[in-house]
């Protein structure tokens, strides 16, 4: 089995998953699932895709997906993980935790941090991004979207995104089983799921490893545009951002640091 | 406005709202906020509407459509404050968020908004999303009837519990 061969029965078996799909090509995972009525489907499902053509973020913003990287959505039940609906804020926070947990047992531990709220950096370049949405023909219903960089070497890519984005391959040096990372991913995103409602010293955890604490920010919520010097985040999981007339917390926008 | 005496007294009189009533009405203010010890006054001209409102705890509300007290307080008052209302707002149901986030009335930038007033929704119609932390939570109205008015406006901020729209069920 090569470093990339994906193996939907053997994920069903090890994982908690009812039914996995691997797609050679998809305009999105989490679009193809939010278009799915997933009658035919048995939940928790994941699809994920060896290519994603219009791989999406936040608005507008897209996922740079090449042959390499794992790239899935999950449709499930977040009562199945007693994940209450006024939890989900939190769920992004530890979405982003679990993943950024998986990456690093590949890789320097000390290295990969998390960029409020779920994105999973590696020395200030990006190596995975998640979208969390309700399903649009069942509300009740999340679609997790993932994407990692495995790899995926990002050395042939356009200079512009090698600064800002970064793989597994590139900061290790040698090949990872995509097969192994998606397993071990699903058993970290499976344990914070799980305690969501009642681990206490989560966002303790989640400030250890806060890639913006400390560092100038930009703040853009579609409208405005604030900066300043991030100070972590509180206990509801906002960001908190110091201006000159105090701290304003943040549950919404694009991030940008400054200055570096 | 039923208050006791040493309350009121550390706070505007109706001669005294009078007063800031006729200046803004000579400057052409159309809406003042004003707060004095505990009270809070917003005044706005134009719509006739007055009503003032005393600190209340947040409330913190489940996350579905209830009956609304009938009560036409302005937003900025709306805490609060037992107003008299108009018949017209009797019977009709908030759809309120159910997390803290930002308010999006269509799916994505540019495309369509979900609802707008006069639109029929039921219980499963998907009327705007709510994005806290990058997770997109697609409201359902929890209700059949009918869009009365959409409270908030594009990338507005929401807190738990805060009314989103108002419907008049079937």
């Amino acid at each position: 089995m090569n470093a990339d061969e994906i193996d939907c029965r053997l994920i069903e078996k090890e994982s908690w998953l009812a039914q996995v799909e691997w797609l050679a090509e998809v305009d999105s995972t989490n679009r193809f699932l939010a278009n799915d009525p997933l009658s035919g489907r048995t939940l928790p499902a994941l699809v994920g895709a060896n290519a994603q053509t219009a791989g999406r973020g936040r608005g507008s913003n897209s996922w740079w997906s090449a042959s390499g990287s794992l790239t899935f959505s999950i449709v499930f039940d977040p009562g199945q993980f007693s994940i209450p609906t006024s939890f989900l804020p939190r769920m992004s926070l530890s979405t982003g935790m679990a993943v950024r947990n998986a990456v690093a047992r590949w890789l320097p531990e000390s290295l990969v941090q998390v960029k409020w709220p779920n994105d999973v950096y590696v020395q200030g370049r990006k190596i995975a991004g998640l979208l969390i949405e309700s399903h649009p023909a069942n509300p009740n219903l999340l679609i997790v979207g993932i994407g990692l960089n495995v790899n995926n070497s990002l050395q042939s890519a356009p200079q512009q995104l090698q600064e800002k984005a970064t793989s597994i391959i590139d900061v290790s040096g040698s090949e990872a089983s995509r097969m192994d990372v998606l397993i071990q991913l699903l058993q970290d995103l499976e344990f914070e799921w799980k305690r969501i409602a009642t681990a206490s010293d989560f966002l303790d955890e989640y400030r250890n490893h806060c890639y913006l604490s400390g560092r100038n920010i930009l703040v853009n919520d579609g409208v405005d545009e604030i900066g300043g010097l991030c100070e972590g985040v509180d206990a509801e999981g906002a960001l908190l951002v110091r201006l000159p007339v105090g701290v304003q917390r943040v549950f919404a926008g694009t991030i940008e640091v400054i200055g570096e | 406005m039923a208050r006791d005496a040493n309350a009121e007294a550390d706070e505007l009189n109706i001669d005294g709202l009078r007063q800031v009533m006729e200046l803004m009405e000579k400057h052409d203010v159309t809406e003042l906020k004003l707060e004095q010890g505990t009270a809070k006054y917003v005044l706005r001209r134009g719509g006739h509407e007055f009503s003032a409102t005393l600190p209340a705890p947040a409330p913190v509300l489940p996350a579905q459509a209830v009956p609304v007290a009938p009560a036409a307080a302005p937003p900025a008052a709306s805490d609060s404050a037992p107003a008299a209302a108009p018949a017209a707002d009797e019977g009709v149901v908030e759809i309120k968020s159910p997390t803290v986030g930002t308010f999006y009335q269509s799916p994505s930038p540019g495309e369509p908004v979900f609802v707008k007033v006069g639109d029929h929704v039921t219980k499963d119609s998907i009327v705007c999303i709510v994005e806290a932390m990058k997770v997109f939570n697609q409201i359902p109205a929890e209700v059949s009837g009918t869009i009365v008015k959409v409270l908030l406006k594009d990338s507005d901020s929401v807190e738990y519990g805060q009314p989103l729209f108002l419907v008049k069920p079937d």
